[in-house]
Formats: C-alpha cells, sequence, structure tokens
C-alpha cells in the first residue's frame, strides 16, 4: 500500500528511454586548454554571443590547507587581495573596476581562492590587469589586516541571527567533523587572532605559483591578442608547487560519535536553540562514498529521487499530501576527499517530529529497497532532459569544467553525464543506496525554538536531544 | 568590491516576491518613441532581439524571439494580476492561487506540470509580484507542444476544490514563515511596505496575511480566476530555438476557443502624499541594529526614474559609490549598507538598507545618509559618477539576456508595464542623457525628510505579532 500515492502520480508518464535517445548526441563544448611556459594552465571558452567576459583566476589552496593552529589565514588572504595591490588603495581598484560598470572579487573555499572580474568584452585588457594586481601584487597591508581581522569577528556575530545560516553552519560541522572540512573557512576567533599579517604573506607567496593555478577566459574576446595580454601579466610569474598540509577538526559541542552505529531515535539530536522562532530549520545527512566512487552515479539518481524536484517523493508527501513544508530538498555535496547526503526543510516548530519521522521512515524505505522502476526511470529522464538547462550558458560549462579540473575526474568528465546517467538501472540504485546510505550514522540539526521542537520531537518517539543555545556557538 | 550591495539588493528582492526575483527592476520607462542612435547602441554591444507579435481574437497576446543558439525555449504566461488586485481583508489570495495552478487537471490528471513536464527535465515555475503573476518553463523544443498544451488547459479548466486549497494553503503558511516572520530582513521588508503605503494596496505583503490566507473559501477564488485569469488578461513571451510561425499557429490552435472577455479595469487607490516622517521599530534576537529607510519613488513608467536609478547607483552599488564609501569604509559604523531604486508599475521606494557595527546604533547610519542626499542636493555628482553609473546600468542589461529565460523575462515585465515589448532599448540612451542637474533635481523631489520612513530592528525579544 505504501506505494500507492507515488504509483498513481507517475502513471503518466511516458515510455522511459525515449528523451535518452533524443538526446544523445548532446555534447558540451570543450575547452582549449593551453600551458603558459612558466606552468599556469589557461582555459578559453570562447564565444561572440554576446559582449561580456568573465575571467578568474583559480589558485588551488583553501581553507582547508589552513596553517595548524591558524584557521582563518586563508579566509584573510582572500579578503585582503581586495584591499589594495600594485601601489593602489582598496578605493582605487574598486573605482577602477566598477568605473567600467564591471564587478570583480576575491573569495575562498575549502578547496581553492579565487580572484575574477566581469565586464563588458571591451574592458577585458583592463580588467586583466587588475585582476593580475589583486592576485600577485596585493599591497597586505597592516591597517588593512587589522581591518579585515575586525570585519571578521563582526561577521561571526552575526551568525546566530538566522536560524537558517545557523542550522547550515551547525549540520556542516557536525557532518564533517574530525575531517579537514571540519572547520569550514574559520575555526573560531581565537584561532583567527593568532593568525598575523605574516602568516597571510607567507600563504600569499608559498601557493600563489604558477603550477599551482589556472586561468579561466569564458565569453568574447580575441584570443591570440589576449593571450599576449595574460603572457605580459602573468609570463614571468614563478614558484614550485607548494607543499600542501591538512589536518583534522571536531567541534566537541557539535560531534555525534559516527564510528558506531546507533538508530537516530538512540542517538542525540542536536537542537541549536533561538527561542521564539516560530518554524525550526531542519538538517538530516550521513556521508556518503567519495565522487570518484562507482556508485556516483546511481546516487545522483536517488538524490533526485528522494528529493531534488517537485515531484520527487519527499516533496509528494511532506509538502504536497502533508502541507508540512514550503520544500524539502535533498542534495549530495563533494569535496575533493569527502562527501555526504543531505536534506533540507523547513517547517512550523510543532511539525517537526512529524517531518522527521516521515523523512526518516522514507530513507529507511529507500534503504530497504522499496523502490519502483518508474520512479527510477523518471529521475533518469528527469537528470537527463535537464542537463542541457544546466549547462545552457557558457558560464555554467566553464563552471562544470572546472569542478571536474578541480576534482581531477578526466578528460571525459565533461560528457559522461548522459551516457552514465542513462546505463543506471534500478537494480543499481538499490545496490548504490544499500551500501551507501548510512541511516545508524545518520545526523540531524535542528535550529529554532528548541522547547518546541523537542515537545514535538518526544511525541514521535525520539527523545536523545542535545540543546545548544546559538549564541554558546561563537 | 561589490559582494555587500549584491547581497543586500538580492535580499531584498527575494523578500519583495514569493516564488522568485521580481522584475520590475530590471527595465524601464519613457513616453518617447526609440530612435535609430539607441537600437545602434545595443547593436553596437551585440544586443540584437528580433521579436515577432500576434494578437488572437480572444485577446491573448503572443511575443516571439527566435534565437537557436541552445537548443532551449522559455515559455512564459504573464498574467496581469498581482496583489495589487486584492482586497484588503483577502490578501495573499494572487499568490496562492499562482501555488493552486499546479494542481490537478481534469484533462491531464494530478500534478500534470511535474509530471510531464519536470519529470523530463523542464524547469517548471512561477512567481508572483505586486503587479502581475508568472509562470515560467524551459524546455528542449520537443516538449514545447505539451507545454503549450498543459498552459493552454489550466487557463480555461482549472479545478479547485477545498482539499486542495486547504494543503496548499499549509504550504503557503510555512513559506511565509519562511520568508517573513523567522527572517529578521522578511520582518523588515513586509514592515517597510506598510509603513511607506497607509492606501495604496502596496501595502500589505504579496505573500498576504495568515488571518486572510484562512479566510478564502473557494467560491472566491473561482471568482478571481474567472475575473483574471483569461486570453485578454495574458500575454505569453517565448523566447528560443523555436519559429514564431509554428509557435503562432500552436497557441492559436491550443487557446484560440478559450473565451476572452473585457480585460478587468484596475481601480487602485492613490497614495496620500507623505507628510512627515514615520518611524517604526521593531525587536529581535539579533547581534547589532539593522535599518531600512525608505522614500516614495517613483513608478516605472515616469522619466524621473532614470534619474533616480543612476543617483541609487552613485549612492550604493558597489564598494566605491558614495554610501559604501562613506558608511562602511570612512566612518565604519556599518558592516555593510546597500539601496536601490525599486520601481514598479506604480510608484514604488527609493530604499537604503545597511546593518550596523557593534558599539554602534541605527541612527548613525541614518544620519550619514541624511549627509550624503544632503551632499548631492546641494553640491551635486560629477559627470564620471553618472558616467560609472550608466556603464553599471549597461553591463546590468546585458547581463539580464545572457539566458532565454532572462531576455523573456525582460520582454515580458517591459511588455506588462508599457505595454510595449521593446521599450527596454530605450533605456541605455535614456540613462546616458541623466545630468547633474536632473540628479540634483530629482535628490531634492523625492528624498526629503517629510517623506522618510525608517524601520530599525534593534536586538531585544521579538514581538510576536507585528
Amino acid at each position: 500500500m505504501k506505494y500507492c500515492f507515488v504509483a498513481i502520480l507517475f502513471s503518466v508518464v511516458c515510455a522511459p528511454g525515449a528523451l535518452a535517445a533524443e538526446l544523445a548526441d548532446f555534447r558540451l563544448p570543450s575547452p582549449q586548454i593551453e600551458t603558459l611556459p612558466n606552468g599556469m594552465k589557461v582555459a578559453w571558452f570562447l564565444d561572440d554571443k554576446l559582449p561580456l567576459v568573465d575571467l578568474a583566476l583559480m589558485v588551488e589552496s583553501g581553507t582547508k590547507n589552513d596553517p595548524r593552529g591558524k584557521s582563518g589565514t586563508v579566509e584573510l588572504l582572500s579578503r585582503l587581495l581586495e584591499r589594495g595591490s600594485n601601489g593602489h588603495t582598496a578605493q582605487e581598484i574598486a573605482e577602477r573596476v566598477e568605473s567600467l560598470g564591471a564587478s570583480g572579487f576575491a573569495s575562498s573555499d575549502e578547496e581553492g581562492i579565487t580572484v575574477g572580474m566581469h565586464g563588458l568584452s571591451q574592458d577585458a585588457d583592463s580588467l586583466l590587469e587588475t585582476l593580475a594586481w589583486m592576485a600577485l601584487k596585493p599591497s597586505l597591508l597592516p591597517n588593512e589586516y587589522q581591518r579585515e581581522i575586525g570585519r571578521i569577528v563582526e561577521s561571526w556575530q552575526h551568525l546566530p541571527d538566522s536560524v537558517d545560516t545557523l542550522s547550515g553552519y551547525a549540520f556542516g560541522r557536525a557532518i564533517l567533523s574530525g575531517t579537514a572540512y571540519g572547520r569550514g573557512s574559520l575555526q573560531d576567533l581565537k584561532e583567527l587572532r593568532k593568525v598575523s599579517l605574516a602568516d597571510v604573506k607567507t600563504f600569499h607567496r608559498l601557493h600563489f605559483v604558477p603550477k599551482n593555478a589556472i586561468f579561466m577566459v569564458v565569453g568574447r574576446v580575441n584570443q591570440n591578442e589576449f593571450r599576449k595580454k595574460i603572457l605580459e601579466h602573468f609570463g614571468s610569474w614563478s614558484g614550485d608547487v607548494p607543499k600542501k598540509i591538512t589536518y583534522a577538526f571536531r567541534d566537541p559541542r557539535l560531534s555525534l560519535d559516527l564510528s558506531k552505529k546507533v538508530a537516530i531515535e538512540k542517538r542525540d539530536i542536536l537542537v541549536i536553540d533561538r527561542p521564539g522562532m516560530p518554524q525550526a530549520q531542519v538538517r538530516i545527512g550521513f556521508r556518503i562514498p567519495g565522487i570518484r566512487s562507482k556508485s556516483r552515479y546511481s546516487l545522483q539518481v536517488a538524490n533526485a529521487l528522494l528529493g531534488e524536484y517537485f515531484n520527487s517523493r519527499l516533496n509528494l508527501i511532506v509538502r504536497d499530501r502533508l502541507g508540512l513544508a514550503y520544500g524539502i530538498q535533498s542534495s549530495l555535496t563533494y569535496f575533493k576527499e569527502m562527501a555526504f547526503f543531505s536534506i533540507a526543510s523547513a517547517t512550523a516548530s510543532a511539525s517537526t517530529g512529524k517531518l522527521i519521522e516521515e523523512t526518516v521512515r522514507q530513507l529507511r524505505l529507500v534503504k530497504a529497497g522499496d523502490l519502483l522502476n518508474e520512479e527510477v526511470d523518471v529521475s533518469k529522464e528527469y537528470l537527463l532532459g535537464g542537463y542541457p538547462l544546466s549547462v545552457s550558458t557558457l558560464g555554467a560549462v566553464a563552471n562544470r569544467w572546472l569542478n571536474g579540473y578541480a576534482f581531477d575526474l578526466g578528460p571525459d568528465y565533461m560528457n559522461e553525464f548522459m551516457p552514465k546517467i542513462s546505463a543506471v538501472t534500478r537494480d543499481s540504485v538499490v545496490s548504490a543506496v544499500e551500501e551507501s546510505f548510512h541511516l545508524d550514522r545518520m545526523v540531524i540539526v535542528i535550529a529554532g525554538d528548541a522547547k518546541a521542537i523537542e515537545k514535538s520531537l518526544r511525541t514521535k518517539g525520539f527523545k536523545r536531544f542535545r540543546r545548544i543555545a546559538a549564541k554558546s556557538l561563537l | 568590491m561589490s559582494r555587500p550591495s549584491f547581497r543586500l539588493i538580492a535580499c531584498l528582492l527575494l523578500v519583495s516576491a514569493c516564488s522568485s526575483s521580481p522584475k520590475e527592476t530590471t527595465s524601464k520607462k519613457s513616453t518617447s518613441s526609440v530612435d535609430q542612435t539607441e537600437i545602434a547602441e545595443l547593436e553596437r554591444l551585440g544586443l540584437r532581439f528580433p521579436l515577432k507579435e500576434k494578437k488572437l481574437a480572444n485577446g491573448l497576446k503572443i511575443l516571439v524571439v527566435e534565437d537557436a543558439t541552445v537548443p532551449l525555449v522559455a515559455y512564459q504566461t504573464w498574467v496581469n494580476v498581482g496583489s495589487v488586485d486584492e482586497k484588503f481583508g483577502l490578501t495573499g489570495m494572487a499568490h496562492l492561487f499562482e501555488h493552486l495552478m499546479f494542481k490537478d487537471s481534469a484533462k491531464y490528471g494530478q500534478r500534470a506540470f511535474f509530471n510531464q513536464l519536470e519529470a523530463k527535465g523542464a524547469n517548471v515555475n512561477a512567481f508572483t509580484t505586486r503587479d502581475y503573476t508568472v509562470f515560467h518553463e524551459v524546455v528542449v523544443p520537443t516538449l514545447l507542444p505539451k507545454v503549450i498544451q498543459l498552459e493552454s488547459d489550466r487557463l480555461a479548466n482549472l479545478k479547485i476544490d477545498a482539499e486542495t486549497l486547504y494543503t496548499e494553503r499549509q504550504v503557503v503558511f510555512e513559506e511565509r514563515r519562511l520568508r517573513s516572520e523567522n527572517s529578521p530582513e522578511g520582518r523588515m521588508q513586509e514592515a517597510m511596505w506598510s509603513l511607506v503605503f497607509k492606501s495604496h494596496p502596496y501595502r500589505w505583503p504579496v505573500i498576504g496575511y495568515e488571518e486572510d490566507l484562512k479566510r478564502m473559501e473557494v467560491t472566491d477564488l473561482e471568482a478571481f480566476f474567472a475575473q483574471y485569469y483569461q486570453p485578454t488578461n495574458v500575454t505569453l513571451v517565448i523566447v528560443g530555438d523555436v519559429k514564431a510561425a509554428d509557435v503562432f499557429a500552436q497557441i492559436d490552435q491550443a487557446y484560440g476557443a478559450i473565451p476572452g472577455t473585457p480585460r478587468p479595469a484596475r481601480k487602485i487607490v492613490n497614495e496620500p502624499e507623505q507628510t512627515e516622517a514615520r518611524y517604526l521599530v521593531l525587536h529581535d534576537q539579533v547581534a547589532t541594529d539593522k535599518v531600512t529607510i525608505a522614500y516614495p519613488s517613483t513608478s516605472a513608467v515616469e522619466e524621473d526614474t532614470y534619474a533616480l536609478d543612476v543617483l541609487s547607483n552613485i549612492l550604493f552599488s558597489g564598494s566605491s559609490s558614495r554610501g559604501y564609501h562613506q558608511i562602511v569604509e570612512k566612518k565604519d559604523v556599518a558592516l555593510v549598507v546597500g539601496g536601490m531604486n525599486y520601481t514598479p508599475l506604480y510608484p514604488g521606494v527609493f530604499m537604503i538598507s545597511g546593518t550596523m557595527k557593534s558599539g554602534h546604533v541605527a541612527k548613525e547610519l541614518e544620519s550619514e545618509v541624511d549627509i550624503l542626499i544632503q551632499d548631492v542636493q546641494q553640491k551635486g555628482v560629477t559627470q564620471k559618477e553618472i558616467q560609472t553609473a550608466v556603464r553599471q546600468l549597461t553591463v546590468q542589461t546585458v547581463d539580464s539576456v545572457r539566458t532565454g529565460q532572462g531576455l523573456a523575462n525582460l520582454i515580458g515585465t517591459v511588455d506588462a508595464i508599457f505595454g510595449d515589448p521593446m521599450r527596454f532599448k530605450e533605456d541605455l540612451a535614456k540613462y546616458s542623457r541623466v545630468t547633474n542637474a536632473d540628479v540634483m533635481r530629482v535628490a531634492k523631489k523625492y528624498l526629503i525628510p517629510a517623506r522618510k520612513n525608517v524601520i530599525t530592528l534593534i536586538p531585544g525579544t521579538r514581538e510576536l505579532a507585528q
């Protein structure tokens, strides 16, 4: 009986496989890749359709490579790249870019630091020059260092302002606990204050080297002329590949012992308390095999089937049948050496128990192999048919290529999606889920009014909580 | 460099509409016709949009741009109904209706848009603004006939029943909690509109009030559907890998038999001129004060909008803007500040928002904004600043048409506001004609103390209900 509801909904779907055949010839444009004499790679995604250009230099050292005991170094460096370079102040650099109607940025994540520019093609030379200044000749001044330390501290205080941000932060710490990714961009303010300007300069000197970087050119430029400009600004850049270190981090307040198999009813649910909030933000997840796993595409189908689109199982039940949430989304998150599956939703505090009970029930059903062939077929069709949409701009294609490059997925990665998804079967999904859905190592984090949330959870048999005051996480 | 203001603007846009960002600000205004110089400027940038238009006998308007760059089609249904058309006491109906339009069809069954389009990879969604409601799909060309079937069917035959209404209302309550009640910025936005507007229907939120949503009956919704969801009140915008003649023929066949009644006339109460500053203080569990300052502004169709847009960019677009430089960099009183001139179909708001640094209060930001405005009123702006603003607006326009969906949004918005889908071609030239005198004049006319509205959110125990 449990599938009647789902089966009815799939009864009008056309024959599976038709769309796959229709899109069989779909191919993404490949970039031209070249390596400069100094080892810096350049990837060209050229297109004349619009008078726009995007330039980005990605350095393949990120927050996971922060020096031990000095978490925040990479975050500080990426902020300081915007704070003056080549003898110009931050204001002068900003004016130089913005007077062209363009925008520039420097940002970091766990895997890398990126400096980028976006603007009109006619301004590509000027944008390139400014980007090169920011990346290669940052001023890294003491007053700017102090300013950015202050701004990070200020931003950190605002973390509990939003329960959405709060739940995401706590969930990230819990699911990635004990890994190099467990710190995020900053472990805590205590560590940040140990990062000196000299540490930032050292990190820049060691990691900003051509053999640790790739430069992306996307949009309309004259390739021959622009190559000369790239050589002009980056040709004399030098340095050897840096030694990268990583180390694990565990936040005791948000760590669960995931080494032991424990039913979720007998494991602590982390409740981040923000009294008075009418709605609870819920995150549920567990680790899965990494991006190079053979089960990756089968898991992608399983994820779509569960919660990637309006007609996915969790949305059908939690949103449309029960009216418990505006939306419920599942996703697969991949880092270079780590991955997890997660579900995110928000519901009235009093409905939290019901939402979690139903979500866990569906996960257990899927884990037990209760999957319809039709569900698998529809999810495949959804992924195959949606693929051209997801790469409909050159920027999207370039981003996809960059992911494959950063994760070292090989030259076939760009065009393997369609055949690999087409090859997924119900059996392979069942097998991948059975092997990868570690429900007895599940993490649940809820942010909101703890009193109301815990009351709701108790009515559904969830009785173990770890209540954490939002501000205590700072 | 531009991150702070981009974040703020994204936030403002998200809470102003319900399912997606509104599109009122992407293009604008004016009354004069397009001249060849203006078109040449767009073509110099490589922007060419050959648009074909047809109107069916029942009043349905169809706009098509052929673009085979990628094998995709953006299909948008613009319904000329938004929260501005609601009655006070039944607020949120336009948005609730957007949800109900995805429910069952007698002819095509349950959840047809999801079963027959999304299940094949199509992007299917909708959004509601204060002025209009838009249903949009992006599909591969072979799915276009199915889109036309389903869209025409729900325009002609939507089914509404009490059970569907009950469930979808619960979903909307959760959406309201998510966007407004649980979010400090969402609460401030809702408060801002109700503070600025005392008579005009812009005063209530697009998503409506919970008590009003509970009050709605199936009969109310059926009457709403009959009045607004009919061909004379709808424009279809199709951009992508299609042939216009084929699309016109398919649409004629699918929609042609739907009867069109006279387009419903809007009877909107004008907002009286604000004569004194208004202040509202809210409390929430936030680290520092947050503040939003809003001045009643222009509608998209007014000429002054161009100068106000340029002024908002000079003050708040990017980290080299006057406002960001003065408030965040020099005085160092706020963590972030941003602003925009938001101009929908009826007069909108010129708004500024910021988050204070610890040890600083909202009043300081208000004072700094006063000084910035007075400076423009008394000394004006430089030609270089105007040029920067125009370049920013140019890049913004080009960015907005990167995809078929983006171009369809732009055409649909401009058509909904002006009744002329290609009016956006005038924008860049009109922006470039803005002078220092124009900027000073609009600053003196619109940004005066008696028209100021200030909403402050300060750390404390949040109010149970606003």
